[in-house]
């Protein structure tokens, strides 16, 4: 059994200019340890299929399946709880939290989980080296430089072992060779441990690392 | 663990924006100093009062006493061996000024040592009837025992002669002991002096009589209802009562008194509160991505609003720290104050020290943390509301769409505005004016929300003037562009300040009006050229009095035309104390009369002097529902009797209501032909001053006398009323100042919110002048619009608090007064005080370096 499932998935948004129908129809079907491609021009529907696989959003019509959940049943609370456990989302501007340290920003999503800073420890240890930023770890946000800031978010979205990686447009906002590194950090998640990775972008160098690319336009999947 | 997401994210923002939390904190430390400051002050006052009466009443459970004159002695040993009685001791006493140190008053209780056993409990040296310090009391001609604490502030020692005023006459006292605060010697915080009695009765002119008689009763005798025995043997006029009961009513209008102050001191915690609201959400509209960044990482709702809440416990927690410290400091300059108006208003109180208890202070931080909590909590709702989607991908500080809401706010104003037209009509609940503090409420915030749409309207006022374009008012122009812009998030502080500017509008309308109107009153009402007595005419007349070889002396001086003499009493009327007063009302009637409600003055005055009827005051006709024609039952010497209303009369000098009646009336329910002063009609008005010379010189060595001109009355009068409104100003002013921090506030956060865009004006060759001035601009017209907004809606106030408030609380009718002035002198406050709360996020946008300002995140 695929580990997402969508079925005729439709989102439409009301704007003062009319609906804009941002994805029409989509049905897909991921499986678990596969790294995924979303490739299209600005304003294809990327993004808007990431927050409903996400947990960020809901569809007009259709189901959403993540393992043995439906995403469309949830509750607000069970729709938090879902992204807290089990996605990892990595945004092009990062998000990280200005004021917290290198360290913070990868614990929080533990500490939301009710952990406690002992209990987080060890994997915020873990997942330091693993992004190889030990010695970034009491930096803020802000004394980093963009690759760097886009390594906490791939640790931060690690942190509580999800289902999935969600990246939506991760070098977007970086130089083509820490865009690169940033690529090789996802890819040696996917080979080495088998982690689930789905990746919203533009750029044709993360095409030969997918195993699957699917090409959006108007909202729509081109077979 | 997260608790650790809170104390991080709490803690950090603070430090984040220091500046921001700590202004919030000062606002919130400065509404609650004004709270707590009123609460210790009269809190203090009130205690003193309770304290005095429990102390000097000791364990007695019963006094008896009789309205408005002494008890015969003779009744004392008939109740003492009375088998329903336990213990019974007799009470005489005075209330004396003291000769060396004018205006300072002691208060001196003159006992039987041999019957107090059982009643009080004096300090260790003069507990014991065998004591050998009790004695000199006994064996010493004139001798008083004072407290430690009086002797100690007045550097007398044992010995030392200690020089009263008793009805005009220096009276010398020696000094024989010192007593510990204890039992009665706690009362007036040591303005205390113990005599025997029958040196009392002597020195204060009470031989043969007694001001009370406490009691102990047996409990077997109460049981059996034994009491009603014991009234029978009571004369009649003496009544049997509960300590308790005789003060209640003085009680409940200290309290009354303290609940109009806390009323008025919650004007600053309003302002407070609308600067935590205003904090909190311009925290939350600049923390948008922060929150959203929060909850799709997994924070639940409620996790959100918890964490705004908490940030704002965090300001309720050090504001309330801060705030009862600065309150105990303000109390301490207040505490003369308000104890010498609620000496002047109801009784004498003698409050030296604030008591502090950790328990209150505890309740106080609670209070401020809860008033932060509730304050913040629409914003934290607003948070927690945030969908991540939305605010992830949005740029900082994007506010949504308001037009909707804006509608909102206007059919929530309107609304409330209806709310509080229909609340004026509520009638008063136990004399609280309910209806009117819920309506002046509801005007307030209904004015709140419509402060939007009234800058809106007025900003576009003042852009169609045509002034864009011109070079010399390009900062003004882009400044009145700004707070046009940015409306939504400078209207909270705008309301603050409109609300502190309303209520120093309205308050101080209504205090001009009630000056005038007591002005105009002294004018009508209080004839006489001169006003001579043993005292200042206060709460202090009643018992001091005229010797009648004095009166006879004034009558004799050159240049009199007329002479009223006049006494009151103090009589109790369902629970609230009445001054009754007395004199040759057809004296009153020659020489301007007084001013009535309504009726013709001639055929009122007739009924007075020749009927049983009397005069009631407008307040206590609004008190009773009385009429004229009505009837109205006084406890008298003789018991109870029932006279009818000939009139109501204006009256702004006692706030528990007063009863006048002709002399002959009086002398015949109550048998006492005693007067406290007289007023003075001269044939020549012109030769005052010979007059007073004249009586002062008759006088001379004998008598002090306190004698005073009709100018100089209404001055003490009116100088009385100033001493009791100051207070107003005080808080009203720190209202304003809580206000002035919100403006300083939101034009720092306004300015970190537009840094790009100061950037780029910066970069475009903005001189720092211009930044400067149009950030002025902005300031001082929120303080413009608020004033301009705040005058009508505090114009409107002050109507409630005339015609309402007043009428409900106290039942004075005040005309309305208007004066441009106070709204001339409010405006000057505003505009300065906005111009200078603007000057510190000026500075801050003017050295800022442009690169940071316009670097990309």
């Amino acid at each position: 059994m695929s580990l997402i499932e969508l079925k005729n998935v439709s989102k439409s948004y009301l704007t003062e200019a009319g609906e804009v129908r941002a994805l029409q129809g989509i049905d897909l079907s991921i499986d678990s340890g596969d790294m995924i491609i979303l490739s299209g021009k600005s304003g294809c529907g990327k993004t808007t299929l990431l927050n409903l696989i996400g947990g960020l959003d809901q569809p007009s019509s259709g189901e959403i399946r993540i393992g043995d959940k439906n995403l469309c049943t949830l509750s607000e609370k069970e729709r938090t709880l879902f992204r807290r456990r089990e996605v990892g989302t990595i945004f092009q501007s990062f998000n990280l939290i200005p004021m917290l340290t290198v360290e913070e920003n990868i614990a929080l999503p533990r500490w939301l989980d009710g952990f406690s800073q002992e209990e987080a420890r060890p994997k915020v240890e873990s997942l330091l080296q693993q992004v190889e930023l030990t010695h970034r770890r009491n930096h803020r946000a802000h004394e980093l430089s963009g690759g760097e800031q886009q390594r906490v978010a791939i640790a931060r979205a690690l942190i509580n072992s999800p289902k999935v990686i969600l990246a939506d447009e991760p070098t977007g906002n970086l130089d083509s060779q820490t865009g690169l590194q940033v690529l090789s950090v996802m890819t040696d998640l996917n080979r080495k441990q088998g982690q689930t990775i789905i990746i919203a972008t533009h750029s044709r160098e993360a095409d030969a690392l997918a195993n699957r690319i699917i090409k959006l336009k108007d909202g729509k999947i081109l077979r | 663990m997260i608790t650790k997401v809170y104390s991080l994210f709490i803690l950090r923002h603070y430090l984040q924006s220091w500046r921001q939390s700590l202004l919030t904190v000062l606002g919130l430390a400065l509404g609650i100093s004004v709270f707590v400051s009123i609460h210790l002050t009269v809190g203090a006052s009130l205690r003193s009062f309770k304290n005095t009466v429990q102390a000097v009443s000791g364990k007695a459970e019963w006094q008896l006493v009789q309205n408005g004159r002494e008890i015969d002695e003779k009744l004392f040993p008939v109740i003492k061996t009375h088998p329903v009685v336990q213990a019974a001791a007799p009470v005489v006493e005075f209330q004396a000024s003291l000769y060396r140190w004018p205006g300072q008053m002691i208060w001196i209780m003159g006992v039987d040592f041999f019957s107090e056993a059982g009643i009080r409990r004096y300090s260790d040296s003069l507990s014991s009837l065998k004591g050998e310090e009790f004695l000199p009391l006994l064996t010493t001609p004139r001798s008083i025992a004072l407290t430690r604490i009086f002797a100690a502030r007045y550097g007398i020692k044992e010995g030392d002669v200690l020089t009263i005023l008793v009805n005009g006459r220096p009276k010398k006292l020696t000094v024989v002991s010192l007593m510990e605060a204890e039992g009665p010697a706690q009362a007036l915080e040591g303005h205390f002096g113990l005599m025997d009695i029958a040196q009392a009765q002597d020195v204060f002119g009470k031989v043969g009589v007694l001001d009370r008689i406490d009691l102990l009763l047996r409990e077997e005798g109460v049981e059996k209802n034994q009491i009603q025995e014991l009234k029978k043997i009571i004369p009649q006029g003496v009544r049997l009562l509960q300590p308790a009961d005789r003060e209640k009513g003085t009680e409940r209008m200290i309290r009354s008194y303290q609940l109009n102050l806390t009323a008025l001191s919650f004007i600053a915690v309003l302002v407070s509160m609308y600067l935590i609201y205003n904090t909190a959400s311009l925290s939350v509209v600049r923390r948008r991505k922060e929150l959203g960044i929060l909850r799709s990482l997994g924070m639940l709702p409620w996790q959100v609003l918890l964490l705004v809440l908490f940030e704002a416990a965090g300001y309720g927690l050090i504001g309330g720290l801060i705030g009862i410290s600065g309150g105990t400091l303000l109390a301490g300059f207040l505490l003369d104050t308000v104890s010498r108006t609620i000496t002047n208003l109801y009784v004498l109180v003698g409050v030296r020290e604030l008591p502090f208890s950790f328990f209150e202070a505890g309740v106080m931080i609670f209070l401020s943390i809860i008033i932060s909590m509730v304050s913040a909590y629409f914003p934290a709702r607003q948070a927690a509301r945030l969908e991540p989607r939305e605010v992830i991908y949005q740029r900082p500080g994007w506010i949504g769409p308001g037009r909707i809401k804006n509608r909102k706010n206007l059919y929530r104003g309107l609304g409330l505005l209806g709310l509080a037209g229909l609340l004026t009509g509520l009638p008063a609940w136990n004399n609280w004016p309910v209806g009117g503090f819920s309506a002046t409420l509801a005007l307030t915030l209904g004015f709140s929300f419509l402060l939007p749409d009234f800058v809106r309207g007025g900003i576009n006022r003042i852009l169609s003037l045509g002034f864009q374009g011109k070079k010399d008012l390009l900062s003004a122009w882009l400044g009145v562009n700004y707070v046009n812009r940015y409306l939504s998030r400078m209207a909270v502080a705008m309301a603050a300040l409109m609300i502190a500017i309303a209520m120093l509008i309205s308050v101080s309308l209504m205090i001009r009006s009630f000056r005038q109107a007591v002005d105009t009153w002294i004018s009508q009402s209080v004839s006489g050229d001169l006003f001579v007595g043993p005292v200042f005419p206060s709460n202090q007349v009643f018992s001091q009095f005229l010797d009648p070889q004095v009166i006879g002396e004034i009558e004799k001086v050159k240049g009199i035309s007329d002479i009223y003499y006049y006494r009151g009493v103090i009589t109790e009327l369902k629970g609230f104390p009445v001054r009754l007063w007395s004199g040759d009302l057809a004296v009153i009637q020659r020489h301007g009369g007084l001013a009535f409600t309504r009726g013709k003055s001639e055929e009122i005055f007739q009924k007075t002097l020749t009927g049983e009827e009397i005069l009631v005051s407008e307040v206590l006709a609004n008190q009773l529902g009385l009429k004229p024609g009505a009837r109205l039952s006084l406890m008298t010497a003789q018991g109870s009797h029932s006279f009818s209303v000939a009139g109501v009369f204006y009256d702004y000098r006692t706030e528990g209501g007063a009863v006048w009646m002709d002399r002959h009336l009086f002398l015949k329910y109550w048998k006492d032909p005693r007067i406290n002063g007289v007023r003075v009609y001269l044939k020549d008005p012109a030769r005052i001053h010979q007059v007073r010379e004249a009586i002062y010189k008759k006088m001379a060595g004998r008598v002090s006398l306190v004698i005073i001109s009709n100018k100089e009355l209404r001055d003490q009068i009116l100088n009385i009323f100033d001493q009791t409104f100051q207070i107003t100003y005080v808080l009203e002013a720190i209202a304003i100042l809580v206000a002035f921090l919100g403006i300083l506030h939101s034009s720092s956060i306004s300015v970190l919110f537009r840094e790009k865009e100061l950037g780029i004006l910066k970069a475009l060759g903005a001189l720092p002048g211009q930044i400067r001035r149009m950030i002025l601009m902005e300031t001082a017209l929120m303080g413009l619009f608020s004033f301009l907004w705040g005058g009508i809606a505090g114009t409107l106030l002050s109507l409630i608090l005339i015609f309402v408030i007043n009428k409900q609380s106290f039942g004075w009718t005040i005309p309305f007064h208007w004066s441009w002035l106070i709204y001339l002198q409010t405006l000057g406050i505003i505009v300065l005080g906005s111009i200078l709360s603007g000057w510190i996020p000026a500075g801050m946008a003017v050295r800022k370096s442009t690169q940071e300002m316009i670097r990309e995140e």
